[in-house]
């Protein structure tokens, strides 16, 4: 069984590695049991390394991972003291701090980063076990990154939660659900257009439609993306342009090759999408409020069927 | 920025949402670059249909602080083109301004022969002599100009690689006269362990152990500076008596045929800036050229442009974590710092309105140093902190500064009232026409009635000061209150500063030591007879010494201020 065998090369290398690791770790100083700290490795090892990797490979994902933090936040984890106190004067202010960061306001950051201490303390518990939030670290990146990702995911889940209960108040406060019906039906789009999008933005690079994506969809700056991706500013400004003309390129070209003249294109690619909402809405069905919209749309229409 | 279409957005925006969102862990190690390949390419599939993934990562980045300058080394093999290159500049440069100085040097130049047969292996009986440095780091660049110039020019007289004799020799003597060190380029070489000639960019150094580290420099903004302290070299190098130097110098002039026309361009600038009376000669202060004692370390801050930073911070921290010893360059933006004990060291220079800079360096004390760094411009997603001082009037409302006159009763002003602060003019006195006394604050432009006898209200009655949102300037309000009309009328009143006397009918005599806004009277009296009669007149040379003189008549002297009388 690959799996087996999987486990069997990760358990050897992790063997082989243990003194070195360990003493890296400081394990004894955290009050971390040999067997506890392999298995540890052995559970990081399974989850992240493929099939089919080598001793080699096994080795240096070994190597590379931040081992010290994550002996302390399995410490942690498993309620030692020692290793608590260490995590407390390492990272309680900055937790924190970060929280701060994120939420932007006082009371919301210390609701945050409590809710979060409260998580990694091991305040849940499941089976009469305490269930700590520090044991799924697994020290691919620092604990202090994870700390301030783990917060961020739920500061974005919170509020992508209030959000669409405040955009659904906000609809019936502005009377979108008694909205009059449109005068004249807008066309629908061109299909074309949108399938030549589609085709052009497939043959961009993952990163490429992320960096777009993160520019034009969520609104980051580019001094955002750059540091996220670890770049100069300047160097996400010239991909946008770059990028911007060559999308621009191929749908043209997409369309012209389907049929169309070059300035029916052009006149296509220009055209005002404000009606496109109504289909995206309607595909991506998130909204509850799409029942009652479509269906307004469609009343509309039906007096035009026999004029 | 060119914008995309509004269908491209739409489409964007229209992709399936994924469904797994990957790990906390995967995305902090995405975020801080230690993912594998693979896995990232994996994960920025993910994140280019993951909006939320996105955010998330986007919120959990680290606070922007200011970014060090990275000081790695450029790696790579160093007889490439652009290094050559610039080995080409350096030695023209050199040769150019050797050839210079040459010119200068009238009566101590002989050995004009001696320019045509020179050598780099010239450079060997260079080596052993005492001349300064500068030969010796000309010896380095010679050498380097030499070897890189193997496969070029043919003007060299020769062109085959230096003997290693010559050149340990040289590395030698580079070592041992390293007190007018030129920069991390003559010192760089000298660390060189019995490598080739050292061709290429001088600033640009592998990294070795126990070696500092340099700052990768890109080739345009080394130039300049290289150049600098090439024609700083020159100008040194012509300070020097020594005829050896011409042997050399001669090698390089010959080298200097293949300069390029910017080398001869900008040489040719360093020579007339560089130019002085030749007669001065070996006195000379050597240029401007910082030199550094054993045991001592400096540098110089420059911008991108090549001009030096004034007033940089620069500190220099041990790599042990011991104490940071800090100073600031000075108008030349050199800086130096002494008695440092050896060790490695982590010198960071900052200047408003620059990132930070930051060199790290082994520190030996037998072999000074002089350690240049470029402060990059601070960008506009940086922090630049402007200094403003907290204001020290607060102009916004009265709120803070209005004073209530039990306040400013208490000031301590030994003494003297605080209108007095607020008027700040000498207060005059007169008597009306109906014998009452007047002061005026004003110089004589409106007059008030002061009331001797409503001592205990001046104090209260409204002498408020009001910081105006206005004006910032305080206006004093005293709103005395209306005096009663006194069974007395002055005749007399004189004053010395704050010191006020005033007399009248009846022997009334009245003294106020606060221009006026507190009064005792005063009943003069001596040998048991007191002041009787009108007080017609007062004269007071100071605060302690004055004279009465009654209608009867009378004179009645003080001087004591008015606590014992003598009557005349």
């Amino acid at each position: 069984m690959n799996l087996t065998k999987q486990l069997s090369a990760v358990q050897s290398v992790a063997n082989e590695l243990l003194a070195e690791l360990r003493a890296k770790a400081e394990c004894q100083k955290i009050g971390l049991s040999n067997d506890s700290f392999l298995t540890i490795l052995c559970e990081v090892g399974t989850k992240y390394v493929s099939e089919g990797a080598s001793e080699t490979e096994v080795r240096t994902f070994f190597l590379s991972l931040r081992i010290d933090e994550l002996a302390l936040a399995r410490a942690c984890a498993a309620g030692h003291n020692t290793a608590w106190e260490i995590f407390l004067t390492r990272y309680r202010e900055k937790l924190y701090l970060s929280a701060l960061r994120i939420a932007r306001e006082d009371s919301a950051a210390r609701e945050l980063a409590d809710t979060l201490y409260a998580d990694l303390y091991g305040t849940n518990t499941r089976a009469s076990e305490r269930v700590s939030k520090l044991s799924s670290y697994t020290g691919r990146g620092s604990l202090e990154g994870w700390l301030r990702t783990v917060l961020a995911q739920e500061y974005v889940n919170r509020y992508r939660r209030t959000k669409r209960l405040v955009s659904l108040e906000e609809e019936s406060e502005e009377g979108i659900q008694f909205r009059a019906p449109d005068p004249e039906p807008t066309p629908a789009p061109d299909a074309r257009l949108g399938r030549a999008t589609d085709v052009a933005l497939a043959m961009l690079s993952a990163e490429d439609r992320m960096v777009l994506s993160s520019y034009y969809l969520d609104g980051h700056t580019l001094a955002e993306i750059a540091r996220m991706l670890s770049v100069h500013e300047s160097t996400i400004s010239r991909k946008l342009d770059k990028l911007a003309k060559t999308l621009r390129k191929q749908i043209l070209a997409d369309l012209v090759r389907g049929g169309m003249s070059r300035r029916q294109a052009e006149e296509a690619l220009e055209a005002d999408v404000r009606d496109l909402q109504v289909d995206i809405r309607r595909s991506l069905a998130q909204e509850p409020a799409n029942g009652a919209f479509s269906k307004k749309t469609a009343e509309a229409r039906v007096p035009e069927d026999p004029g | 920025m060119q914008n995309v279409p509004n269908i491209v957005r739409e489409r964007l925006r229209a992709v399936v949402p994924p469904g797994d969102h990957p790990e906390a862990d995967l995305l902090t190690a995405f975020a801080e670059q230690s993912l594998p390949e693979r896995e990232r390419a994996k994960l920025m599939n993910h994140l280019a249909r993951c909006g939320q993934c996105r955010d998330v990562i986007m919120l959990a980045l680290p606070a922007a602080e200011e970014t060090r300058t990275v000081t790695t080394p450029v790696r790579g093999n160093w007889l490439t083109w652009p290094t050559l290159r610039w080995a080409f500049v350096a030695a023209g440069i050199i040769a150019i301004a050797s050839f210079a100085v040459m010119q200068y040097q009238h009566g101590k130049q002989n050995a004009t022969t001696a320019l045509r047969t020179a050598s780099p292996e010239a450079t060997s009986t260079v080596s052993k002599n005492e001349a300064p440095a500068p030969p010796a780091a000309l010896d380095a660049t010679a050498l380097s100009a030499s070897a890189a110039k193997k496969s070029a020019s043919a003007d060299l007289p020769q062109s085959s690689p230096p003997p290693p004799a010559a050149h340990a020799d040289a590395e030698k003597t580079l070592v041992a006269h390293l007190d007018a060190s030129y920069g991390t380029t003559a010192r760089a070489q000298a660390n060189e362990p019995k490598r080739g000639a050292v061709a290429g960019g001088p600033l640009v150094r592998p990294q070795q152990q126990g070696s500092f580290q340099l700052q990768a420099q890109a080739p345009s903004p080394a130039a300049p500076r290289l150049e600098k302290q090439m024609s700083q070299l020159a100008a040194n190098v012509r300070s020097a008596p020594s005829t050896s130097v011409e042997p050399q110098a001669g090698g390089l002039a010959d080298a200097g045929a293949v300069s390029s026309d910017k080398a001869v361009e900008t040489a040719e600038v360093f020579k007339a800036k560089d130019a002085s009376p030749p007669a001065t000669g070996a006195n000379e202060v050597k240029a401007d050229r910082k030199q550094t004692a054993a045991g001592q370390i400096g540098g110089y801050v420059f911008d991108p442009s090549g001009a030096v930073v004034q007033h940089a911070q620069i500190t220099v921290t041990p790599a042990n974590a011991g104490p940071a010893t800090t100073t600031v360059t000075d108008a030349r933006g050199s800086w130096e710092i002494a008695g440092l004990t050896p060790g490695n060291y982590r010198a960071q220079a900052q200047a408003q309105g620059f990132r930070t800079s930051v060199l790290d360096f082994s520190y030996d004390a037998k072999n000074p140093a002089i350690y240049s760094m470029t402060l990059a411009p601070g960008s506009v997603t940086e922090t630049v902190e402007v200094a403003a001082a907290a204001p020290v009037i607060q102009t916004e409302t009265s709120a803070v500064g209005k004073i209530t006159s039990k306040e400013t009763s208490q000031l301590p002003l030994n003494g003297r009232n605080v209108t007095q602060l607020a008027t700040m003019t000498t207060p005059r006195w007169t008597i009306s026409s109906s014998g009452g006394l007047q002061r005026s604050l004003d110089q004589g432009k409106t007059w008030q009635d002061v009331n001797v006898l409503a001592e205990s209200d001046a104090s209260t009655a409204a002498s408020s000061l009001e910081v105006s949102s206005e004006t910032t300037v305080a206006r004093a309000k005293v709103a005395q209150k209306k005096s009663a009309s006194a069974p007395f009328a002055f005749r007399a009143v004189t004053a010395i500063g704050a010191d006020v006397w005033a007399g009248g009918s009846q022997g009334a005599l009245y003294h106020s030591s606060d221009a006026g806004n507190h009064w005792t009277r005063v009943v003069p009296s001596a040998g048991g007879t007191s002041l009787t009669g009108d007080v017609i007149h007062l004269q007071f040379a100071d605060a302690q010494h004055g004279k009465i003189t009654t209608s009867r008549p009378e004179v009645w002297t003080t001087s004591d201020g008015g606590q014992t009388w003598q009557k005349n």
